[in-house]
């Protein structure tokens, strides 16, 4: 089983916005599903990912409807707004520079090694 | 949802936020118990991997962004439930304040009005006045009507030229004539101005070519005191002047033209009216100056541009008109004066020394309340509270004390702004401040409030949350020293600023004594009535005004019945006339003159040094002058006699010389004057036998009664008269006296608590002592000497910064220097009395105190 690591900084909203914009998710399934995707590899405090999630929507990145789910109990779904679309959008590019710099750099290092 | 729909169905966003943790830990357990764990451990994992339920709850309400609205709602209502545990010292906090706030709030819609406010209209910083300057006279002449056509031909590059010229005309209501003051003004007065109407239009340029009856705007307070804002007032015609008008529009509310003069004007009506008006052939003279010229800058121009082309223009003009246009220069005087705005700053300034007080006296509450409540916070630290949390509510319990107060202080304020019309001096016209609470006198009170929850909770708060939490948890009793010491200091600055007051209302009390014994070129006990009147009908009889005489001198207790245009001291009246002097100066020189009836100076009082008064016989072929002008044109009293002047043209010998007055001021460096013989002027002087006062309803009804074609617009004794020329000081002193006495009062108050509060806290200290043989007087001593130099040394501190600021209030203080004697033993004598009463209470209640009760105690 690899190593668990910390989330840096930030990037907690980052994923969330990616998981609800495949679809209208609820609490628990978004737990799940970052927990699932990122092969356990990403472990998110259960207890900072509510009050993200009601960041995300007080700032208007997402709304949410109480819908049934397919048992029949009422939940609380999470879905992307348009400014919500607009931040994952951005936000997903300055990532992706990011991590190629980052990468870039230790490749460099590491060349710099031999 | 909005951040208001969150506050406000914060219930509802709670019930959401609890089920939606509900389902996830419920989901949860249902995916451990499929893959087998049994259900209560399920539950418990479940639990475990969300976290404690309210922690999470927690931050969910802290990422709702209204948690610090939350939290205030909160802490109000907690700091009313404190307050209403400590009714009596959350009242007199409260009181404090309130008497601090409700005045310094009313001065403000006064000091706004006069001083902060003085020209509404767009862009008033490019506006100026212009005052033709001549090199010889110290009172220049006002510019005439032709004069301001060739500044606004000649100028045009450099400014847009307005003129006005006021004048009081009758004006008729429900039947019954009424003195108003009408401005004509040029076709572009309020393109210029840039003033929308609020109902119906300003006027306008093509008003200037009326048909018929001339265009008229009132001003709104016109139309609400004489037309009860009528709003179909737009249309009618009113008769001015037995004429008729047809208005067109009235100002808005809070509009006030840029003006040189005290008492504004009542409507607006164009140049060419004064063809109904009167005045019309003044209007053609060059050497009449009867208009007021305002200018706007153009963009881009400079004050100093403007002045250079306008003296040239001057120059000019004197270069053409030689006779008349003796003016070489111009001055420029900006409508909205910075000087003026400073000293309502200073006015203001002053008289929030008194919220200081106030503001020191809570403070000190404040600060032994929260001692008391030592315990509470340092236990709430001790969970967890942080400072900040604690300090945030603590200074809602200032503010909300602060709001109490400033919603007490707005209704007394409200009650003072009504009383102040009844305190002006009487005048011949409505002067209408429209003083009331708008939007800038709450702005105030608000920033007062403000200021006042930092200045009464910020140091107390700071000092109450950060408590010795082992020692308070250990009961251990607080280390009084440093907060005696701040609430000492804060006695010592209340009697300072309360000291500071009563220095200066002293010195301005004692200049208002003085200045009534100047004697102003006449007697001021004189029993005189003073009667402004004017003619009620367009074409009154050829004898009425000596019908009314006549009428006037019959009334029994009447001694004596003659006119003056406008009485000297009145603010009106003694307007420079053109003068040249056979064989002495041929250019003309401009002298005030008064005209004045028969027996005018032995009614008034006046000394006659050579010659003889005017009589009923007298015609326009003499004149008298006074003792200044003799002395300055003829060198010698005697010698004036039988000399002549030549005014308007005519030659005028001079049959009396008469004592030198006051005219304009009280102050004025003696004035040449000359006065020239009317037989009805605007003012009649009624001389009575006995007191004017108790005649005024006589001469009242006579004039209703019997004298007929004669409105009578005011009627004021001699000292209501005078009090016009007092206005200034009296309403200086009244003010000043009123923050101080209120100052001294609180002052009073602040060091009543902290010498009481000091006798209770060392009642055991007094106990023993007196157990062990100290006599009352030792305790006396005791509790005296600590009262005692705390104010010593206040009022030490606010003399000495009352001295060395009373050059603020030099301009009001007449013979006194700023450490007049008698000033500072008044201003000493009353803080003696106030801290006289302050400390005999508690150090009684010290010298009685009972050894063996307070030992047992122990």
């Amino acid at each position: 089983m690899p190593a668990k690591s910390d989330l840096p900084q930030g990037t907690l909203d980052l994923l969330i916005l990616k998981i609800v914009a495949l679809g209208p998710v609820h609490g628990y399934a978004i737990a799940q599903r970052l927990q699932q995707v990122s092969r356990d590899v990403v472990q998110v405090p259960q207890g900072s990912l509510y009050p993200a999630l009601h960041r995300l929507e007080n700032r208007g990145l997402m709304a949410a409807d109480w819908k049934e789910t397919e048992t029949g109990r009422e939940a609380k779904f999470y879905r992307l707004t348009r400014k919500g679309w607009a931040r994952l959008e951005s936000e997903s590019a300055s990532w992706q520079r990011l991590t190629e710099a980052v990468g870039l750099i230790l490749r460099l290092s590491e060349e710099g090694a031999e | 949802m909005t951040w208001w729909n969150r506050l406000w169905h914060r219930g509802q966003v709670e019930e959401q936020l609890e089920k939606e943790l509900a389902f996830h830990l419920e989901r949860h357990a249902a995916d451990l118990i499929a893959r087998g764990v049994p259900a209560g451990e399920a539950r418990r994992q479940a639990r475990i991997a969300l976290g404690g339920p309210e922690q999470v709850k927690e931050h969910c309400r802290d990422e709702r962004g209204t948690r610090w609205l939350e939290d205030l709602w909160k802490d109000l209502r907690y700091a009313l439930r404190m307050f209403a545990k400590n009714p009596g010292a959350t009242a007199v906090a409260v009181l404090s304040l309130a008497l601090a706030i409700g005045p310094n709030a009313a001065l403000f819609t006064v000091v706004d009005r006069m001083f902060l406010r003085p020209v509404t209209v767009q862009g008033s910083s490019e506006i100026f006045f212009l005052y033709p300057k001549d090199d010889s006279a110290a009172r220049s002449e006002s510019p005439s009507y032709p004069d301001f056509l060739d500044y606004q031909a000649r100028g045009r590059g450099v400014a847009d030229f307005i003129a006005s010229s006021g004048r009081g005309v009758t004006v008729n209501v429900n039947g019954a004539n009424q003195l108003v003051f009408v401005e004509l003004v040029s076709d572009n007065y309020f393109r210029v101005l840039g003033v929308p109407a609020a109902l119906g239009r300003m006027l306008v340029e093509s008003d200037a070519h009326f048909e018929g009856s001339p265009p008229l705007v009132l001003t709104y307070s016109l139309w609400q005191r004489k037309f009860g804002g009528a709003s179909d007032i737009v249309g009618k015609t009113i008769m001015l002047q037995f004429q008729p008008f047809h208005v067109v529009g009235v100002a808005p509310r809070d509009f006030l033209p840029p003006s040189q003069h005290l008492v504004g004007s009542d409507a607006w009506t164009p140049m060419n009216a004064a063809t109904l008006l009167g005045g019309r052939e003044a209007m053609t003279q060059r050497g009449k100056g009867i208009v007021d010229i305002t200018l706007r800058l153009r963009s881009g121009v400079s004050r100093q541009q403007a002045q250079t082309t306008l003296s040239a223009i001057a120059a000019q003009l004197h270069r053409e008109y030689p006779s008349t246009n003796r003016a070489k220069a111009v001055s420029l005087s900006p409508a909205a004066d910075k000087g003026k705005a400073v000293a309502g700053a200073i006015i203001l300034s002053l008289v929030s020394l008194v919220l200081l007080i106030a503001c020191a006296n809570v403070a000190g509450i404040r600060l032994a309340q929260g001692e008391a409540r030592r315990r509470e916070f340092a236990m709430r630290r001790a969970l967890g509270a942080g400072r900040g949390r604690m300090l945030r509510q603590l200074l809602a319990e200032s503010l909300l004390l602060a709001l109490a107060a400033a919603g007490l202080g707005l209704l007394l304020a409200r009650v003072m702004i009504q009383a102040i019309p009844a305190a002006l001096p009487s005048l011949p016209a409505t002067l209408d401040l429209g003083l009331r609470v708008d939007a800038r006198m709450l702005g105030y009170l608000l920033a007062l409030a403000m200021v006042t929850t930092l200045a009464t909770g910020l140091f107390p708060a700071l000092r109450v949350s950060r408590p010795d939490l082992t020692a308070v948890l250990k009961c251990e009793a607080p280390s009084a020293r440093s907060r005696s010491w701040f609430r000492g200091g804060l006695i010592v600055a209340q009697i300072a600023c309360a000291q500071f007051l009563l220095v200066l209302t002293g010195l301005l009390v004692g200049s208002y004594l003085q200045v009534q014994h100047i004697r102003p070129g006449f007697d001021t006990r004189r029993h005189l009535l003073f009667a402004t009147v004017m003619p009620a009908t367009e074409h009154p009889e050829a004898n009425f005004y000596e019908d009314m005489l006549v009428r006037l001198r019959a009334l029994p207790g009447v001694r004596r019945v003659t006119s003056v245009g406008d009485p000297p001291l009145s603010g009106s009246g003694g307007g420079p006339q053109q003068v040249s002097i056979p064989g002495v100066t041929e250019e003309p020189v401009n002298v005030g003159a008064y005209w004045v009836g028969p027996e005018y100076f032995t009614a008034m009082g006046t000394a006659i040094l050579r010659g003889r008064e005017f009589t009923p016989l007298d015609s326009t072929a003499v004149v008298i002058v006074n003792d200044q002008m003799a002395h300055g044109f003829w060198g010698d009293a005697g010698r004036a006699i039988g000399q002549f002047i030549r005014v308007d043209g005519r030659d005028r010998q001079v049959v009396g010389v008469v004592e030198t007055g006051k005219y304009h001021t009280l102050l004025e460096q003696p004035t040449p004057i000359f006065f020239l013989p009317t037989h009805g002027g605007g003012t009649v002087l009624i001389e009575t036998a006995g007191d004017p006062a108790a005649m005024v309803g006589s001469v009242r009804k006579a004039f209703r009664d019997s004298v007929a074609g004669v409105t009578l617009n005011s009627l004021v004794t001699m000292r209501q008269q005078m009090g016009v020329a007092f206005f200034l000081w009296r309403a200086a002193a009244a003010l000043l006296g009123i923050f101080a006495t209120l100052g001294i009062f609180l002052a009073g108050v602040g060091l009543y608590g902290v010498v009481s509060h000091g006798v209770t806290c060392r009642s055991h200290e007094i106990g023993v002592r007196m157990a062990m043989g100290a006599r009352p007087a030792d305790v006396l001593r005791v509790v005296l000497r600590q009262g005692l130099s705390m104010v010593l040394i206040g009022a030490a501190v606010g003399t000495a910064v009352a001295v060395a600021v009373a050059r603020v209030v030099s301009v009001l203080l007449y013979r006194l220097s700023p450490a007049d004697p008698l000033a500072l033993t008044e201003s000493a004598l009353a803080v003696a009395v106030v801290t006289f009463i302050a400390i005999q209470v508690p150090a009684r209640r010290a010298i009685r105190t009972d050894p063996m009760t307070v030992l047992r105690s122990e």
